[in-house]
């Protein structure tokens, strides 16, 4: 992780939560766990997003219209495939 | 509608991640990454390791579900077992899981293409996106799944996860 960058994996972690919470796609109850279980993912990804991104060379507009969201995409793949 | 709201979801946390985490500006474009790394090997070179890394999934897949299929099996075939799972026939599997390997690559060659990192870290990065996308997420989050298979499961999903992360990273890298 990028020195520096804790409260950005920690805000990514809350919108993941949040948004994990509200999800349409939701189909379990809402618990302490379940919260738990989405803020643990939601860090995972933040520090591995400040890994990864620190050491990207591309411009904001190549990561966010391509890389970004084809990496995120596999988890929609998978309930699919 | 749910994969609708999947990939608008993708577009959403893409935004975000880029927002929170994309700091300085870079002098490259995706565009300019791409040729560079197509220009450093024979295109024949990169045909047949992108075939070799999208049909190593189907391998991967099989060689760790046959590990844990022991262990994973009787809640498939227990008609009392509450949670209604159903083991695919292996036909379908089969279909199912080649598309994933070139979906899988599909989808992580415009990271890999991006990254200046070493090997050691390239692998890093390409399992974790794996794992945590591919899996963590569903097992640590459906708790109505029973604990044991979400450890058996997890642990599977890891490995593919790992071994996927090193086929693409070896051999779709940009070399030198």
């Amino acid at each position: 992780m990028r020195g520096g960058d804790l409260p950005r994996v920690v805000a990514y972690a809350a919108i993941y939560t949040v948004i994990g919470i509200g999800l349409p796609l939701q189909q379990e109850a809402i618990t302490v766990t379940h919260v738990a279980g989405l803020v643990v993912v939601g860090l995972l990804y933040g520090v591995l997003l400040s890994f990864a991104m620190g050491r990207m060379d591309v411009g904001r507009r190549g990561l966010m219209m391509t890389v970004m969201p084809a990496i995120f995409a596999i988890e929609y793949f998978n309930p699919i495939i | 509608m749910g994969t609708i709201v999947g990939f608008l979801l993708a577009a959403v946390y893409a935004i975000i991640a880029v927002a929170l985490f994309g700091s300085s500006p870079k002098a490259s474009t995706l565009g300019s990454r791409f040729r560079e790394c197509i220009g450093a090997r024979a295109r024949i070179g990169w045909i047949w390791r992108f075939i070799v890394v999208a049909s190593s999934w189907l391998v991967i897949y099989y060689a760790f579900g046959s590990i844990v299929r022991p262990y994973v099996l009787p809640f498939y075939e227990d008609p009392d077992f509450p949670y209604q799972l159903v083991l695919p026939s292996a036909r379908i599997v089969l279909v199912v899981q080649f598309i994933r390997g070139f979906i899988y690559v599909g989808s992580l060659t415009p990271l890999l293409v991006s990254l200046r990192s070493n090997l050691k870290e390239l692998i890093m990065v390409m399992t974790g996106f794996l794992y945590i996308g591919g899996g963590l997420g569903i097992f640590v989050i459906v708790e109505s799944f029973p604990a044991f298979l979400r450890v058996v499961h997890g642990l599977e999903i890891f490995a593919d996860s790992l071994f996927f992360g090193v086929m693409i990273s070896c051999l779709l890298r940009k070399p030198g």
